[in-house]
């Protein structure tokens, strides 16, 4: 998909400063310092890049690598929210409540916008990070059931390509479920 | 995958180019988000794009929603106009409270409604109606259609051997057993069975009855269908009764205590055997094979204001579904006291739309959808 060279050694692009810092906590804990497509650093705490499954076994085939992971396949925006919500993650890695981390998910992918949702969605499944994958998968489903196709479409920016002929054949099949959907 | 996609699409298909699913995604992770939409919104999604009508046509599709166990049991209700006797299939999801009308079953105008048999395929989210007797010609009718809710259309199926009205059919480890009912006349009792492969597409015919039923409730417990008149009003007659084993082939006697015991309309759950009474304020039993007898099931009384006769009753992971005339709910959580080991009831009732207050169910079946 990506045609970005890929090229993990230490490049002079990364000596410029880091636009965003992602933690907040004790120095002393290890850093991966991860570059995206659009040539952002993001430091962030092992043990949250390790969420990332590409990441993680990226550091499986070299340990010891101090080096900057390119992810040329994620862009910095949608990057930034992984983080956040991989960062919720891992507390309950720690101490597991599925009530609250049902309740901690529903509360993410609530303030988030359509576009959001949508942008993640490749990023969370370049870095296999499987349960964002399933919550997002599960807040699109949400906000697209019960709306019309046209609304879909738009969510999507998905072109019709019916006839009119074939369009009117399939609403003709469940004219019914057109009755009750949701204001757009 | 999509090279499994019908002939209908393939045009379609060549003529617009493989279309990604949603622009931007992979088409397996877009098809993930398809996935996750509930029933009936995938149906209704297949009009977005000629792709998305692709994807959710093929038969991949309910394979990949199944083993991901994203498929959810609903309700699917028959039920007819109580002046017009005009019929009308309905799905309850039992977790928004939502219905869903379902597009005209494709059977003659003229219809007898409770005197089609219904059976289905839960996992595989199909619904068989079989049989059934048009009122226009009082002539039984042999036809097979079958609901899928996968697509939400209809189709027909292939006719039964037998036609017949007024009838028994159940799921036996995935066939469909008809039992019985009335053919061409009135008192033609019919005691022929056949069976419904769903892999061959088939009817077969399997052993007969001893003797034909005046009313059929039935019932699947394991290998076994249950089939009996019950017990009803103006008891005059021990009702008579049978128990087909389907892995021999064979018809056995009711136990004498199930029999006289069987006093409303059949649900099973877990392999248990409960009955909603016809009687009184409509109790609740389950059936104890070890004493032979039936016990009373503790806990709420049944909701008897809000539910009016006549009623369609399933049951599905631990809960009863009781449908009322006017297609009231009462729902009814079973559980097992932790003390003596007997079964409780807990009801909750919901509340039809305005819509289906001139309604009344003639049955009630569960897919997963």
């Amino acid at each position: 998909m990506s045609s970005s060279a890929e090229n993990p050694t230490l490049t002079a692009e990364i000596t410029k400063p880091s636009t965003e810092i992602a933690t907040e906590t004790a120095q002393s804990a290890k850093k991966i310092t991860l570059k995206t497509s659009d040539d952002q650093i993001f430091e962030v705490e092992e043990s949250v890049a390790m969420e990332f499954a590409t990441v993680k076994s990226f550091f499986e085939d070299a340990p010891s690598s101090t080096d900057t992971v390119p992810l040329p396949n994620v862009p910095a925006k949608p990057f930034s929210q992984v983080i956040e919500f991989c960062k919720e993650q891992i507390k309950f890695k720690a101490n597991p409540d599925e009530t609250e981390k049902k309740r901690s998910n529903s509360e993410f992918v609530k303030e988030k916008t359509n576009e959001d949702l949508v942008e993640m969605i490749p990023v969370a499944n370049y870095l296999e990070i499987k349960d964002l994958l399933d919550v997002l998968n599960q807040a699109v489903a949400d906000r697209i059931q019960n709306r019309s196709v046209e609304y879909v479409r738009s969510f999507f920016g998905i072109d019709n390509d019916f006839t009119s002929e074939e369009e009117a054949l399939l609403r003709e099949e469940h004219a019914w479920a057109f009755e009750d959907v949701d204001e757009d | 995958m999509a090279d499994l996609s019908g002939n209908k699409e393939e045009k379609a298909g060549e003529k617009h180019g493989a279309e990604p699913l949603i622009p931007g995604l992979p088409d397996e992770v877009a098809e993930l988000c398809l996935l996750y939409l509930p029933y009936p919104h995938q149906a209704l999604a297949r009009s977005v794009s000629s792709s998305w009508n692709r994807a959710i046509t093929d038969p991949a599709f309910l394979v990949s929603k199944r083993s991901l166990s994203l498929s959810l049991p609903y309700m699917f209700v028959l039920a007819f106009h109580k002046s017009t006797a005009r019929i009308q299939w309905q799905a309850l999801d039992p977790r928004s409270s939502r219905w869903f009308v379902l597009p005209p079953m494709p059977c003659p105008k003229t219809v007898c409604p409770p005197a089609f048999a219904c059976a289905s395929l839960p996992r595989q989210g199909r619904l068989l109606v079989l049989g059934g007797m048009r009122s226009d010609t009082e002539t039984s009718m042999d036809s097979t259609f079958i609901y899928r809710s996968s697509t939400n259309q209809w189709s027909t199926g292939p006719p039964m051997l037998t036609p017949r009205s007024f009838f028994a059919t159940g799921n036996v480890r995935g066939k469909i057993v008809a039992v019985g009912g009335s053919g061409s006349g009135t008192g033609d009792a019919i005691t022929a069975v056949e069976c419904y492969s769903p892999e061959s597409g088939r009817w077969g015919p399997a052993a007969k009855m001893r003797t034909g039923l005046a009313r059929y409730d039935s019932a699947v417990v394991g290998n076994r269908m249950y089939v009996t008149e019950g017990w009803t009003w103006p008891f005059m007659f021990s009702p008579r009764a049978g128990v087909y084993d389907a892995d021999r082939d064979t018809w056995q006697e009711m136990s004498n205590g199930m029999r006289e015991g069987w006093t409303g309309l059949s649900v099973v759950l877990d392999g248990r055997l409960f009955v909603i009474s016809e009687h009184g304020d409509c109790p609740m039993k389950v059936y104890a094979p070890d004493l032979d007898t039936w016990e009373y099931v503790g806990g709420d009384r049944f909701p008897r204001e809000a539910m009016q006769r006549p009623f369609a009753v399933n049951g599905v992971e631990g809960r009863v579904y009781v449908v009322s005339s006017g297609l009231n709910v009462a729902i009814g959580s079973v559980y097992e006291e932790a003390d003596d080991g007997g079964f409780c009831v807990k009801w909750q009732v919901l509340v039809a739309p305005k819509a289906f207050q001139d309604f009344a169910p003639s049955n009630c079946q569960v897919l997963y959808a």
